[in-house]
């Protein structure tokens, strides 16, 4: 801080009040923010400043102190520590006033004016509107911390799978980001497994500390092999949601571009208008994409509607968008295409159907046995098994095992029961 | 309403108050009977803890409301919704326009339909852009084929063509699709007997076994687990917490095998954990 400066001269010891407040005070930016100080006054004032704050901070914690019947040793101590706490925490908080947007306002005052621009910034429903800042994606975050270690993660997951996969899931990340964003996931449950495995040792289990010692490292494996899989399993369960999504939307799809063909649209016309009378979602975004390719970027219907279906995970919209190709090669009447290929997935719907009425009677006698005979039964068993011999299980009593199976059991196996149906229900209602 | 009672702020406000008036239930409950001694109002249920099915239920009535005033409105569009293409389909063969042919239907008895179609027409009469028009279709009607029809009747009158056999092949997929989710329906109908059905044989076998068989291992002095004696209230009062588990997660899954909808399966934890109340009430001897 010794150092000259074209505006002013030398500030001296004062020059310390600027390590605090992390900016170099010059005249120029005292006068943006309607000071009427040059740099050595302010410097210096704020340094009196500083120390009288430190000194009333010292006054008023030695007295709580003394009140406390701390020794008087130990405050003489401490005192010169309260001093400088009090110094800075006056200049760090006088330091604000170079970064709010105000100028010259500070105490009361500035309390005011932020509440008074709160206030303006409020709309008619209440709500602050803010501005979404651009902030850093995870992906590229990994790549910039562990990017020179992902690439041998291509030894487990082969980078043909990982693009495959990340296409269908449509998750827009580039795929040696993908890889980083495995590692630092991997990286972040291993982590966590390590903490918690350590802390169960010690407190919970009560085994001696030196057991963490061969816990943790197994934890870190552990935690770091599940969150590796879990983020590769991760992109088959997107692709898989995603398909299901497409799936849904299809005959509402089929059906817009029948009605739209029938009435005589062009083609192009038809695959934009059919895309705005579908809802928000994945076949949505991947007709107007094939609509910006003929559009912007000047590629022909074929050539896009390929793209679109090569890009796509469902088999049954690839089979759709395949059979429209075919009906623009051999110039076949699209109106006519449309209707064959609406009667083939409804078709396709009644199939599964008959599929379904299978699963579902099969569920409904998991339900009985899950939950009606199951209880029962051990709720009959239990009772027998306690009054004939006292095993192991009698450390519970028959009310504890009962709230066991009410409480624990019937949740798990309910949950259970609901992924299970949500698996075989179909998606495209 | 419509867009109210489709939104999701009226969802979540439905959920809350269910919950809120679940706690109500079990803290006055709780005060009640456990702080201030009072006798129960209610013949079986003793403790404050048997009162998780009057909490249940309470929880249950605003999402279930909310819930067939959505189905209510699906059912009305569903069936006028065939009907409207057909009279939409003879006018414009007729030689009118799709929005003269929309106006045209605007004051007939469409239910719910109808009511939509003539604030459609209003926004159009009042010159409204067709792009705008489209997203308010999108925004006040979430069901796919109403919504289809109607935005595609507004693009023929843009875009022209032939606009008679694109609503003909519209009231076709329309048709289609409703006969396939009828089909659906009546197959998961039985399944759906079954597991109330399952559900009602559980409340008695369990009924049965608590004041027949463990009443009686009771009586003859044999307690069960060798060490702590059974308590018959205790055990009563367990199934039937059980039995209310049961209901919340086979309530939510008949929900889900009939529409695909959790949510749609709240009226049925309703009417079972009101099965429930009413045999604990009046069948069950007293808890």
């Amino acid at each position: 801080m010794a150092r000259a400066r074209a505006d002013g001269e030398k500030t001296g010891v004062y020059g310390i009040v600027e390590l605090f407040y992390g900016i170099e005070i010059t005249d120029a930016l005292l006068r943006r923010r309607g000071l009427k100080k040059t740099r050595v006054e302010y410097v210096r004032s704020a340094f009196y400043r500083g120390l009288t704050t430190g000194a009333v901070y010292t006054a008023l914690v030695d007295l709580l102190l003394y009140l406390t019947s701390l020794p008087l040793q130990l405050m003489i101590v401490m005192s010169p520590i309260l001093v400088f706490e009090g110094f800075s925490l006056y200049l760090i908080m006088d330091a604000f006033r170079f970064f709010l947007p105000f100028k010259g306002v500070t105490g009361p005052a500035l309390v005011r004016r932020i509440m008074r621009s709160r206030r303006e910034l409020r709309g008619r429903a209440g709500k602050v509107e803010r501005v979404k800042k651009p902030r850093l994606h995870p992906a590229a975050l990994a790549s910039a911390l562990m990017g020179s270690y992902a690439h041998k993660l291509t030894m487990v997951f082969s980078p043909e799978d990982v693009k495959r996969l990340i296409e269908a899931a449509d998750v827009g990340i580039p795929v040696e980001y993908y890889y980083s964003l495995m590692l630092a996931v991997a990286m972040m449950t291993g982590a966590t497994t390590t903490i918690v495995s350590s802390l169960i040792v010690v407190y919970m289990a009560g085994l001696p500390p030196w057991t963490i010692a061969v816990i943790a490292p197994l934890g870190f494996v552990i935690g770091f092999a599940v969150g590796l899989v879990g983020a590769f399993t991760y992109l088959s369960f997107k692709a898989d949601s995603r398909k299901r999504k497409l799936e849904q939307d299809l005959s509402t799809w089929i059906a817009a571009m029948m009605a739209y063909m029938s009435s005589g649209v062009p083609l192009a016309d038809a695959l934009r208008r059919s895309a705005g009378a579908l809802k928000p979602g994945p076949l949505r975004r991947d007709i107007e994409k094939t609509i910006r390719d003929m559009e912007l970027l000047g590629m022909d219907a074929r050539t896009s509607l390929t793209e679109m279906a090569s890009r796509t995970p469902s088999p049954l919209v690839r089979e759709v968008i395949s059979g429209l190709i075919d009906a623009i090669d051999s110039g076949e009447d699209l109106q006519g295409y449309f209707k064959e290929i609406f009667n083939y997935v409804l078709n396709v719907r009644r199939a599964y159907m008959k599929k379904l009425i299978g699963d579902f009677t099969f569920a409904a006698e998991l339900f009985v046995l899950l939950f009606v005979v199951t209880p029962l039964f051990m709720a009959i068993i239990l009772a027998l098994l306690g009054s004939a011999s006292s095993i192991a299980i009698a450390q519970l009593s028959y009310g504890q095992l009962l709230a066991v199976l009410a409480y624990l059991f019937i949740p798990i196996v309910g949950i259970g029961y609901m992924v299970l149906i949500d698996s075989i229900y179909p998606r495209w209602w | 309403m419509v867009v109210d009672t489709f939104d999701r702020s009226t969802t979540v406000k439905s959920i809350a108050a269910g919950f809120a008036g679940a706690v109500v239930v079990l803290l006055i409950s709780y005060l009640a009977i456990e702080v201030e001694r009072v006798p129960s109002p209610i013949p079986g249920l003793k403790s404050w803890q048997d009162y998780v099915v009057i909490a249940i239920i309470v929880a249950a009535i605003p999402y279930t409301v909310l819930d067939a005033l959505r189905s209510f409105w699906i059912r009305s569009i569903e069936s006028n919704l065939p009907r409207l293409l057909a009279d939409v389909e003879g006018m414009v063969e007729g030689g009118l326009s799709p929005v003269m042919a929309l106006r045209h239907v605007a004051g007939k008895a469409y239910g719910v339909l109808g009511r939509e179609i003539a604030g459609i027409v209003a926004l159009l009469s009042w010159g409204y852009p067709y792009d705008t028009v489209k997203g308010i279709i999108d925004a006040r009607i979430p069901h796919s084929g109403a919504s289809l029809s109607l935005k595609l009747l507004l693009d023929a009158e843009e875009g022209g063509g032939d606009i008679r056999s694109a609503v003909r092949s519209l009231r076709g997929y329309v048709r289609e699709t409703m006969a396939l989710k009828k089909e659906m329906y009546s197959t998961t109908r039985i399944q759906i007997f079954v597991i109330y059905l399952a559900l009602i044989v559980f409340l008695y076998i369990s009924d049965v076994i608590v004041s027949t068989f463990l009443a009686g291992v009771v009586r003859a002095g044999t307690a069960p687990m060798g060490v702590v004696p059974i308590n018959v209230d205790m055990t009563r009062r367990l199934f039937f917490h059980m039995y209310l588990a049961e209901v919340v997660l086979g309530g939510l899954a008949i929900g889900k095998l009939t529409t695909g909808s959790v949510g749609s399966g709240v009226k049925h934890v309703l009417v079972l954990a009101g099965i429930g109340l009413l045999y604990i009430m009046f069948f069950a001897g007293g808890m």
